[in-house]
């Protein structure tokens, strides 16, 4: 296919006619390749073109409309028009505004405690010499499993022995294996993956009496505060200066928390404000646990990438462990933590099955997020006046396709450049 | 391309020890850790399993509260079954979760079912998959074709639908075929992948363009060239592709579960299983119906885990 350049110098000349002789003869041989090519791409192209990009306008299609259903076929009856209707039904929904801001929960929970933690392991992993191969592998094996059998297994895990949200759990009936361990430790037991309230209500206990368990998030909490504090200090100020100031921000941050649950105390974490619920909470560390051998994979991948001449030349300048993280790590590590970012940003606004893994297609309020509140009014709403709400499905997956394609979007535009596929 | 291969060892800010012999056991307390991390990773597949042999009195959680000792030793002795019940397999295999479940013969059990019903889907979507994206692939790749830009163009743009999006209009699409609630809806929508069309064209690019002009010369087609040469080079990026697709196909629930639940793959039939009342008492039955789902996949990714692996540190594939 190399096209040889010929010197025009020593190129005969050619006529007008010779000229038209060879376009046409290109213009053919063109036209037989292009034929050879459409045989090669047309089965992808037909199948993608048919159940991948005219779906998307056809589900704009379908939320212009009310009350169809697929066995009323391809173009719905014209009576069942409704215009924009289904979308003010949407941003009047009661329940689609939950479901949102359950996924938004979800998101936040499962992207940054799932980066935090896979770039802690996959750190360690760095360091070690031998048997990288083995951890890998190991730590990749809950992906590789269906959700639907570890969700299993993690509800017997979170199980309580009432398994009722109702009945509060009894101290000398543990149920599952967590509360088992729980009991052991002294704490008290959680009715987990059945508890709507939300995990700021279950820290700060409205006020009652402090328990161990929500004892144990505030000293998790300060303990976090102190680390950054002492981090800050150390980074921008050196010798005793840094650890005076060190000391001094400690104290205070310790007095503003204690200000700050004060605070709390008297503010009854009702609702929005009561953050995701404790089972929302399970729901994470089950979706945690199945992507972090994914996230360790590509953390580790990146991290292979970095040159260690970099660090050799940081140490010889003087750079410690931190100052080496901070400075020379995360910005070279910011491509992949960026497409990690964005990538678990999108699976995470598509999870359906983590949650349909321990609930069924019956969540509890506070775990209904974005896809099965689709499913549930695409396939599950029974024999109400919206019998087959298709229509207003669509309206949702229209906004989820929204969000989806701008998250999308953000990643070619910003790391496309950066990350690269070969 | 991101290397793989393993680095030198970790010689930073360390002085050079004197001796050698005792530098694996610098490293310890991290393998340690790493070690720990690892088994908590892995508990719940412990449990799984230790649950699927015990007796159904044992496996309910109720089983707990009477283990009142809280040692460390006990916790361990939680996990290991005191009898073994491998007929726990046999049952959840067949759905003898009470004794009103009248017995089956092993080819009409529904676990049977279940994995035929899977595997056929499975094979066919993965030779499917396989077979457009290395046609489109190579056409893109070596091909000159009237709108081949604006075609790659309209490629990227449905890598960024996600699937989701195109369940609900696929199922109308799929009925008004007058496929809905057959084998062929399950893997008709899914039989061309955007991201798999990009990543071997990617691969075909990489080969050396010699290769295509002796090629030519010896009077190969395109199709010849493509089978006979381009093929068996790619042949890892292919079979990474056919793995990939192979068990996301396994664990696919949502679109099964619309587009033909009463085509039952593995994933619905044991989210059935799941959901039945009688079974949330028979905990020792669930953890065996969910070890028979997760043993063929995980016994597939350690054949290839180093192929699975590397495929996902290149591509970034999910």
């Amino acid at each position: 296919m190399a096209t040889v350049q010929i010197d025009p110098a020593i190129r005969p000349a050619i006529s007008a006619s010779d000229e038209r002789e060879r376009q046409r003869r290109q213009r053919q041989k063109m036209l037989r390749s292009s034929l050879r090519a459409y045989l090669f791409v047309a089965p992808a192209l037909i199948i993608l073109f048919s159940f991948h990009f005219v779906p998307i306008f056809y589900a704009f299609f379908l939320s212009l409309y009310k009350r169809i259903s697929a066995v009323r076929g391809i173009v719905p009856p014209a009576e069942n028009f409704a215009g924009f209707d289904n979308y003010a039904r949407l941003i009047t929904d009661s329940n689609w505004w939950r479901s949102f801001f359950n996924t938004m929960g979800y998101a936040i929970g499962v992207v940054f405690f799932g980066i935090a933690a896979s770039l802690g392991v996959a750190l360690l992993l760095n360091r070690a010499t031998k048997g990288k191969n083995f951890y890998r592998t190991a730590f990749f094996m809950p992906n590789v499993t269906s959700l639907i059998a570890a969700g299993a297994i993690w509800k017997l895990i979170f199980a309580t022995y009432s398994g009722n949200a109702l009945t509060k759990p009894d101290p000398n009936k543990p149920g599952g294996l967590l509360n088992w361990v729980f009991s052991g430790f002294g704490l008290p037991m959680q009715r987990w993956l059945v508890d709507d309230r939300g995990i700021f209500t279950v820290i700060f206990n409205n006020g009652e009496r402090v328990d161990l368990f929500s004892a144990l998030w505030r000293i998790a909490v300060v303990a976090l505060l102190i680390a950054g504090v002492i981090w800050i200090s150390r980074n921008y100020m050196s010798g005793w200066a840094g650890w005076v100031s060190g000391l001094i921000l400690t104290v205070a941050v310790i007095l503003g928390w204690s200000a700050f649950v004060e605070l709390a105390h008297a503010f009854t974490w009702k609702e929005a404000f009561g953050g995701p619920s404790l089972a929302m909470f399970c729901i994470i560390v089950i979706a945690i646990w199945h992507s972090l051998g994914f996230n360790i994979i590509i953390l580790l991948a990146g991290l292979t990438n970095i040159s260690k001449d970099l660090y050799e030349a940081a140490s010889i300048d003087g750079a410690r462990g931190w100052s080496m993280f901070s400075r020379i790590t995360v910005p070279l590590l910011s491509p992949t933590l960026f497409f990690l970012l964005i990538v678990s940003t999108i699976s995470a606004f598509q999870s359906f099955t983590v949650v349909y893994a321990v609930y069924g297609p019956g969540p509890i309020k506070s775990t209904e997020v974005l896809s099965l509140f689709y499913y549930i009014t695409a396939f599950r709403l029974g024999s109400g006046q919206d019998a087959a709400g298709f229509g207003y499905a669509s309206t949702i997956v229209i906004f989820m396709l929204v969000i989806i394609m701008s998250l999308s979007f953000v990643q070619q535009r910003v790391v496309g450049k950066r990350v690269n596929y070969d | 391309m991101i290397s793989t291969e393993k680095l030198p060892s970790k010689t930073l800010n360390r002085p050079k020890s004197a001796r050698p012999d005792l530098k694996w056991l610098k490293d310890l307390p991290l393998h340690l850790l790493l070690v720990l991390i690892l088994l908590l990773i892995l508990l719940p597949f412990f449990w799984m399993i230790g649950t699927s042999l015990k007796p159904d009195r044992d496996a309910t959680p109720a089983a707990l509260n009477n283990v009142t000792d809280h040692s460390v030793g006990t916790f361990l002795g939680i996990f290991v079954p005191k009898e073994l019940h491998f007929e726990n397999y046999a049952n959840a295999w067949t759905g003898r979760y009470n004794a009103g479940v009248k017995e089956v013969s092993f080819l009409d059990a529904p676990f049977t079912q279940y994995f035929r019903n899977s595997i056929i889907v499975g094979v066919i979507e993965t030779l499917g998959v396989v077979a457009t994206s290395t046609l489109a692939a190579y056409a893109f790749a070596r091909m000159q074709f009237w709108g081949k830009n604006l075609m790659f163009a309209f490629i990227l743009a449905t890598l960024a639908i996600p699937h989701e999006a195109n369940y609900l209009p696929d199922i109308v699409i799929v009925s008004s075929l007058g496929l809905s609630g057959t084998i062929i809806a399950l893997f008709l929508p899914w039989m061309a992948s955007a991201f798999y069309i990009f990543l071997i064209r990617q691969f075909f690019m990489s080969l050396p363009q010699e290769l295509y002009e002796a090629g030519e010369l010896d009077g190969l087609t395109d199709f010849g060239y493509l089978w006979r040469i381009a093929i068996p080079l790619s042949m890892p990026a292919i079979l990474t592709v056919a793995l990939f697709a192979f068990l996301g196909n396994w664990n696919s629930l949502l679109w099964p579960l619309i587009a033909a639940p009463n085509v039952p793959v593995v994933q619905v039939g044991l989210s059935q299983f799941v959901a039945n009342g009688d079974t949330q008492q028979q905990w020792d039955l669930l953890m065996a119906a969910s070890t028979i789902v997760i043993l063929p996949i995980v016994v597939l990714y350690f054949v290839v885990q180093r192929r699975f692996i590397e495929g996902i540190a290149r591509t970034g594939i999910k």
